[in-house]
C-alpha cells in the first residue's frame, strides 16, 4: 500500500530551496508596508467622515 | 437454464476482470479519499466545524474519487463537477457573489466608531507573509504565495487567489483554510497566553460607544472600494465586491435584497461552492507530502497571524501611557475567522477578569480584519497575479 502510495503520489518534486527566498523577503516586506499604508489611508478616511457627518449632525441641531 | 448459464459466464467474465485489475493500485487511494472526505462529513456534523463548506466539499471528496469519476464521471470533461468549476470556480465568479453575501452580513459599526482599531487588523496579517516565506522554501513562489493566502482565514479570498495563481494545490489549500478557521478557539489561546502576561491579559479597555451616523455607514464602503482600488488595484474586485454588500446592507432602501444576500445568495453559492472545490480532492493531487506540508504551513500562517496582532498591541502599548493601553489580547482579533476570534479575545479576557469586557473591542478588530484580509489577497495578487 505504501509502496504504491508513494509511487504514485508522494515526493513529487518537493524540494528545499533558498532560490526564492529573497524575492519573497521582498514581497513579504512590500506586502506588509502596502497593507499597512492601505489600511492607515482607511483610518483616516473614516476618522473623516466620522468628523464631517457628526459636524453635519452638530448643524441640524443648531 | 439458459438464462442461469448466461448470469453465471456473466460472473465469471466480471469476476476474471476484477482479478485481472491490479486491485489495491486503483482502489485503495479511492478509499483513503472516502475516508478523508466521511472525516469532513462528520468534523462538520459531529464537531460543527465550518459545516457549511466541510460538508458539501466532504461529501464532493467521496464524489469525485468514485470509480470512473476523471474519465466518464462528475469531473470527466463533460461532467456535472466540472461544468460547475468552469461555470464558478475557474473563472472566480463563486468566491465573488460570496463576498456580497459576506458584506451584507458584516455590520461595521463597532469599527467605524473607534477606526484606529483596525491597525491591528493589518497586523494580523503578518502569518501571510512569513509563511509566504517559509513556503517559498519548498515551493515554487507562486504556489507558495497561494499557500500563504490560507493566513487570510478567509475561504473566499483563499479560493479567490489560489484560483487567480492557478495553484495545483487548491483542494489542500480551501481545506486547511477552512479547517484552521473552525479551530481558532484551539490555535489561538495558547499562542496569546504565551506571548502576553497575567497582568497585560487583565488590562480593562474602555468602550465609548459613539454613535455612527448614516453617512458614514454608507459612504464607509465607497470610500474603502475606492482607497483599496487606486492603491492596490488587484484588491478592487474582492474589496468592491464584499463593500458592495455592505452597501445593500446599509443604505437602506434595500431590506429585502440586503436579506437575500445575506441568506440565499450566500447560501446557494456556498453549497454550490463547497461541492465544486472538491473536484480538486481526487485522490492523485491530494494524497501527497505537499498536502501534508500545506497543512502545516496553514497552522503556521494563524499561528503567526495570532503573533503579528498580539506583539503589534504589545509594541504600541510602550508609547501609550496607562490608562490608555491596549490590551493586546485584541490584537488577535485581527485575523479574518469571525466571530470565532473576537469570541476568543472575549472569554480570555473573562478568564483573567471577570469584569473585563473586550468583546466590542475585539469585534472591531476582528471586522476590519475582514477587510484587512482581502486587502492582503489583494497584495499578493499585485505581486504573483502577472507571473
Amino acid at each position: 500500500m505504501f509502496n504504491m502510495l508513494l509511487q504514485a503520489n508522494a515526493f513529487q518534486g518537493l524540494a528545499f530551496t533558498t532560490e526564492n527566498l529573497s524575492e519573497s523577503l521582498i514581497c513579504s516586506i512590500a506586502g506588509m508596508a502596502g497593507i499597512f499604508i492601505v489600511v492607515g489611508i482607511i483610518i483616516l478616511s473614516t476618522a473623516l467622515l466620522n468628523k464631517f457627518s457628526s459636524s453635519g449632525k452638530n448643524k441640524d441641531k443648531e | 437454464m439458459e438464462i442461469l448459464l448466461e448470469i453465471w459466464s456473466k460472473i465469471l467474465a466480471l469476476f476474471d476482470a476484477v482479478m485481472q485489475m491490479d486491485v489495491p493500485d486503483e482502489i485503495l487511494p479511492m478509499i483513503v479519499m472516502w475516508c478523508i472526505g466521511g472525516l469532513l462529513i462528520y468534523l462538520a456534523i459531529a464537531k460543527d466545524m465550518e459545516p457549511t463548506l466541510l460538508l458539501p466539499m466532504g461529501f464532493g471528496t467521496i464524489l469525485v474519487n468514485l470509480p470512473l469519476a476523471l474519465t466518464e464521471g462528475v469531473i470527466s470533461e463533460h461532467g456535472a463537477i466540472e461544468i460547475l468549476y468552469n461555470a464558478g470556480v475557474a473563472n472566480e465568479l463563486f468566491p465573488l457573489l460570496l463576498f456580497i453575501g459576506i458584506g451584507a452580513m458584516i455590520d461595521f459599526g463597532p469599527l467605524l466608531s473607534n477606526p484606529k482599531l483596525m491597525i491591528f487588523g493589518a497586523a494580523a496579517q503578518f502569518g501571510i507573509f512569513f509563511t509566504l516565506t517559509v513556503a517559498s522554501l519548498f515551493f515554487p513562489i507562486n504556489e507558495a504565495a497561494s499557500i500563504a493566502i490560507i493566513g487570510a482565514a478567509d475561504g473566499p479570498t483563499s479560493i479567490f487567489v489560489a484560483t487567480a495563481l492557478n495553484s495545483q494545490y487548491i483542494g489542500a489549500i480551501i481545506v486547511a483554510a477552512y479547517s484552521y478557521m473552525a479551530l481558532v478557539p484551539i490555535v489561538q489561546p495558547p499562542v496569546i497566553k504565551l506571548l502576553t502576561t497575567k497582568k497585560e491579559r487583565k488590562i480593562r479597555m474602555k468602550y465609548e460607544g459613539k454613535a455612527v451616523s448614516k453617512t458614514t455607514r454608507i459612504l464607509f464602503p465607497i470610500v474603502v472600494s475606492v482607497i483599496a482600488g487606486v492603491v492596490s488595484p488587484q484588491s478592487a474586485v474582492l474589496i468592491g465586491f464584499l463593500m458592495f454588500g455592505n452597501l445593500i446592507r446599509e443604505c437602506g432602501v434595500l431590506d429585502s435584497l440586503s436579506e437575500t444576500a445575506q441568506k440565499v445568495l450566500a447560501n446557494l453559492v456556498t453549497i454550490l461552492l463547497g461541492i465544486t472545490v472538491a473536484r480538486n480532492m481526487n485522490a492523485d493531487a491530494f494524497l501527497t507530502l505537499e498536502t501534508a506540508l500545506i497543512l502545516c504551513l496553514g497552522l503556521v500562517a494563524f499561528i503567526f497571524d495570532t503573533a503579528g496582532g498580539v506583539l503589534f498591541a504589545k509594541f504600541l502599548n510602550l508609547f501609550l501611557p496607562e490608562g490608555k493601553k491596549f490590551n493586546p489580547m485584541i490584537g488577535a482579533a485581527g485575523i479574518s475567522a469571525f466571530p470565532m476570534s473576537s469570541r476568543v479575545v472575549h472569554k480570555l479576557g473573562l478568564e483573567e477578569d471577570n469584569q473585563n469586557f473586550l468583546l466590542m473591542h475585539a469585534t472591531g478588530v476582528n471586522v476590519s480584519g475582514q477587510v484587512a484580509s482581502v486587502i492582503a489577497g489583494g497584495m499578493i495578487l499585485n505581486f504573483f497575479g502577472s507571473n
